[in-house]
């Protein structure tokens, strides 16, 4: 008998054009900023000579364990505050709790950099609520410096925190906690000794994500920062100046900021390699009902923290409708800020729309599936692929920003300036979010209900299509509006690639918080708020929708 | 047109370990045949292999005089029944069981007709405009069955079908499903671990093991002359004991056996329990019987029949009682167990059948 290669499988072809999307968008470009960093920038000669300076230079140095001291502040922060709001609201009767949630993702999608200048207006030098603080005799130092810098990271992104980890809790099976209880373990012991370690791949993956987005975030220590230097600042700088702009040192910074975010994740893959945790789920985990004292306790501690983490968002809200005479605020209210918006800014906001509409577009065919591919046709080759999906988490916005523009000057593709580079950039970034929700999604869906079309005589990718893709359909639709919503949000990448003509409404809100237009840059951020929440909700109504789709699925697989 | 389907030769490895081994199949028109095994024997390879869901690394598999295995799955006509059920949770009954009649692109009318037959074939009349997730389990698997036999396949494929159902509902069932299946005369491949219900079903069972298929039969022929060990030890109960074999003969208990062609080494010699008779120690041994003395290690009564479990110097034993209470036994009595030589099967290490002659 011979050997006869597979019958064809036009999934092999998915996973070809997966590869050349990533090869062009990802490999490619980083390796421009990987050959940039070799070459000196006054004599052009090959060499360590940018790797030897980041070393023996002390402002490197210190940008370099300030980098450490902002990851790991800003993770600690967001892990306490996450960890404890998820244990409140995924465990307890809470009133408004759906309320909590929406709030939560309001924080986390706030726009950026609005964020770190609200903060200044409440808590800085001469800061609203510092002020009022020092009238009724309480001193709060003002917000600058290291420790604001953790604090706002912090209250940034504690909500990644808080969804992955109340996702987490609310999947932990009962009959542990409960066989634990039974063992003789009374309940707060058993949170620490069952609990907790249960959940610690959500944890520790949620802990990777604070880490990374606290290192690549420019904005909060330039802003909140004062000498507190990063590297991602120190990289922003080198790379952006006009005169005397050095892209070999830049490229250098870049390649030491991703090598402390791939430590990071070998550090997080050794910490879980244990924990692959499964089992048979028959009952969710019961919700304790609160009363007395507790109740009151736990209420005002959830919605303090939700409450805090929304107050940049609530700032910039108010702000927006204060009188302004030029860039100077005014006492009452006005509308000056909108009419200025509408009358000078309005291409940004018509740029976002456009820019994210395409990205989401792309990332919800290409993601779903490479989604498929990941979850149901395991191979060293999609393994591979899996891998060099993480490539995007750990590779700071600004980074990849400085690769686009260095691979993609020149030919033989040269497209800096265009509205294309922009959107492909944002494309890969948040390719890998679209296509893990798929699969762990998918992983939810039994693979014989595909099979079962098959075998009545659908095509495999009509089958795909008929019976997987309308019973993840809630998940795609959810994850795509979530999708919107970041790309809308996008500020990294797109200030290194935007030009005049290109510019999106946070790289505007940026421009004009720099410029000290903090009218302007407050009713752009609520008009950004506005339609980010709108699809926020629209997400939310989905995910609900398709519940029942779900379960049935869910049910389907148990 | 009923059709043979034949399966040469085939055989497949996942990532170097080798499930399949070759195995050779001829399956009639209208039978019901089973593939039975543990897990791991490669049972679901294969019917996934006739389905088309892997891809054999070696043979052939032929429908009447039509090579299956290089169709693609989709264009094969098999109806195939899934241990999960696999029912199209967003999909209502109706909808589940015309899932194939409109890939197919029949009429309407003709589809219509076709879902009100399968419905009232797995007895679901009226049920067509609910959900799966409003059913239970037995049910869900009942639109599966209609699902893959409305298509009118060629062949049907039951992949464990009923492991996830509890035990009464099993047996309903299972009939169920040989009834409809000779009512329509599809051929069928079963696919279980269960040897009962193996053969209670079946026309011909294969029992496979480590990717072999070890024999193939009626029901019968699988359960009183099993031709090797595997299918002697893995379909109902067997007592085996270890001898040697030197010079063609070899010895249990007090006895010695002829072999025939049986090479020196080790033998083990066969019988089941409902064989083995009892009797007071020191009774006469009757005629063409091998008498084992030993002390009774366990009782348990059943109701329609009770096992005893003996020590004796041969080793284990496991008697069937068939009319418990005729007769007082108490753990720790001494009784003997009557082994008949007619009865007594052997075989060598290989696995192959041995003769025993008396």
């Amino acid at each position: 008998m011979s050997r006869r290669p597979a019958l064809f499988d036009p999934w092999r072809i998915v996973q070809i054009a997966a590869w050349l999307i990533l090869l062009a968008l990802l490999i490619w470009p980083l390796s421009a900023i990987l050959s940039a960093s070799f070459i000196d920038n006054d004599t052009g000669r090959l060499g360590l000579g940018n790797y030897r300076e980041v070393i023996e230079t002390r402002a490197f140095r210190r940008a370099f364990v300030n980098t450490l001291i902002a990851g790991f502040g800003g993770m600690t922060g967001a892990l306490i505050i996450g960890v404890t709001l998820a244990w409140i609201t995924a465990r307890h009767v809470i009133l408004g709790s759906r309320t909590i949630q929406l709030l939560a993702i309001l924080a986390l999608v706030s726009p950026p950099f609005i964020g770190a200048y609200a903060w200044i207006v409440l808590f800085g030098a001469n800061g609203v609520v510092r002020n009022g603080l020092a009238s009724i005799g309480i001193d709060v130092p003002p917000i600058y410096g290291v420790w604001g810098v953790i604090l706002v990271f912090a209250m940034k992104f504690f909500p990644h925190v808080y969804l992955m980890t109340s996702t987490a809790l609310q999947s932990v099976n009962p009959s542990l906690e409960e066989a634990a209880e039974n063992l003789g373990m009374p309940p707060g012991q058993r949170f620490f000794k069952v609990t907790l370690p249960l959940i610690t791949p959500a944890i520790a993956a949620s802990a990777l994500l604070t880490f990374v987005l606290s290192i690549a975030d420019f904005g909060t220590p330039r802003l909140i920062g004062r000498d507190f230097n990063v590297l991602a600042t120190e990289a922003f700088t080198l790379f952006g100046s006009e005169l005397g702009g050095n892209p070999g040192m830049a490229s250098a910074l870049s390649m030491v900021l991703i090598g402390i975010s791939l430590v990071l994740v070998m550090a997080q893959r050794w910490a879980i390699r244990r924990d692959v945790f499964g089992g048979n789920m028959i009952r969710r985990p019961a919700m304790t009902i609160l009363r007395g004292p507790r109740a009151v306790f736990m209420h005002l501690g959830a919605y303090a923290i939700v409450l805090f983490g929304t107050i940049p968002a609530l700032t910039a809200v108010i702000f927006s409708f204060r009188k302004t005479h030029g860039p100077v605020f005014q006492p009452g209210i006005g509308f000056e800020s909108y009419q200025k918006v509408f009358a000078q800014v309005s291409a940004p906001i018509v740029n976002t729309l456009i820019f994210s509409a395409i990205c989401v577009t792309l990332i919800v065919a290409v993601g779903t599936l490479i989604g498929y591919l990941l979850a149901r046709r395991p191979s060293a080759g999609t393994a591979l692929l899996d891998g060099a999906l993480m490539v995007p988490y750990i590779v700071p916005g600004i980074v990849l920003g400085i690769a686009y523009i260095t691979r993609f000057n020149t030919p033989p593709v040269a497209m800096t300036g265009t509205a294309a580079i922009i959107i492909l950039v944002i494309f890969i970034r948040r390719l890998p979010y679209a296509a893990r929700s798929v699969a762990s999604a998918l992983k939810q869906v039994s693979p014989r209900v595909e099979e079962a079309a098959i075998s009545l005589g659908c095509p495999p990718m009509t089958a795909f299509f008929k019976t997987t893709v309308p019973l993840i359909a809630p998940g795609i639709l959810s994850g795509a509006l979530m999708s919107l919503v970041t790309a809308m949000n996008e500020l990294s990448s797109s200030l290194v690639l935007y030009v005049g003509g290109t510019a999106t409404m946070p790289v505007r809100i940026y421009l004009a918080v720099i410029d000290g237009d903090y009218g302007t840059a407050s009713a752009l951020a609520t008009i950004l708020l506005a339609l980010t929440a709108l699809a926020v909700l629209i997400a939310f109504k989905l995910a609900e929708g398709g519940q029942s789709g779900q379960a049935q699925g869910v049910k389907l697989a148990t | 047109m009923p059709e043979v389907l034949k399966i040469a030769g085939v055989a497949k490895a996942f990532g170097g370990v080798k499930v399949l081994r070759g195995i050779d199949l001829t399956i009639e028109p209208g039978e019901f045949f089973t593939l039975l095994g543990p897990s791991g024997c490669g049972k679901t390879t294969l019917l996934r292999i006739i389905a088309g869901f892997l891809t054999a690394d070696e043979g052939a598999v032929t429908l009447g005089s039509e090579r299956l295995d290089t169709k693609p799955a989709h264009q094969r006509d098999i109806g195939m029944v899934f241990q999960d059920y696999a029912v199209f949770p967003h999909l209502t009954v109706a909808d589940n069981i015309a899932f194939g009649l409109r890939t197919r692109g029949l009429p309407k009318a003709e589809i219509e007709a076709r879902v009100a037959e399968g419905l009232k074939m797995v007895r679901l009349d009226g049920l067509g405009g609910r959900y799966p997730s409003e059913m239970s389990g037995g049910q869900q698997q009942r639109v599966g069955i209609a699902r893959a036999m409305v298509i009118r396949p060629k062949l049907l494929l039951l992949d464990e079908p009923l492991s996830n159902l509890d035990a009464k509902l099993r047996i309903e069932l299972r009939d169920d499903i040989r009834a409809l299946q000779k009512r329509l005369g599809v051929a069928a491949i079963y696919v279980t671990h269960d040897q009962e219900e193996a053969l209670a079903i079946s026309d011909r069972i294969c029992v496979m093991h480590g990717g072999v298929a070890e024999q193939t039969g009626t029901p019968e022929e699988i359960y009183r002359t099993p031709l090797r060990r595997f299918p002697a030890g893995f379909v109902g109960t067997t007592n085996f004991f270890a001898s040697a074999v030197a010079g063609g003969r070899a010895a249990l208990g007090p006895a010695v056996l002829t072999l025939h062609g049986a090479a020196d080494g080790p033998v083990e010699f066969a019988l089941r329990p409902q064989h083995v008779a009892l009797a007071p120690a020191g009774a006469a041994v009757p005629a063409g019987s091998i008498a084992l003395a030993g002390t009774v290690t366990r009782y348990t009564y059943l109701g329609t029949h009770a096992l005893c479990v003996l020590a004796t110097e041969a080793g284990a034993i496991t008697v069937e009682v068939k009319d418990p209470g005729a007769m007082a036994i108490t753990e720790g009595a001494a009784l003997t167990a009557l082994l008949p030589v007619a009865r007594l099967m052997a075989f060598a290490p290989d696995g192959a059948r041995v003769d025993v002659a008396p």
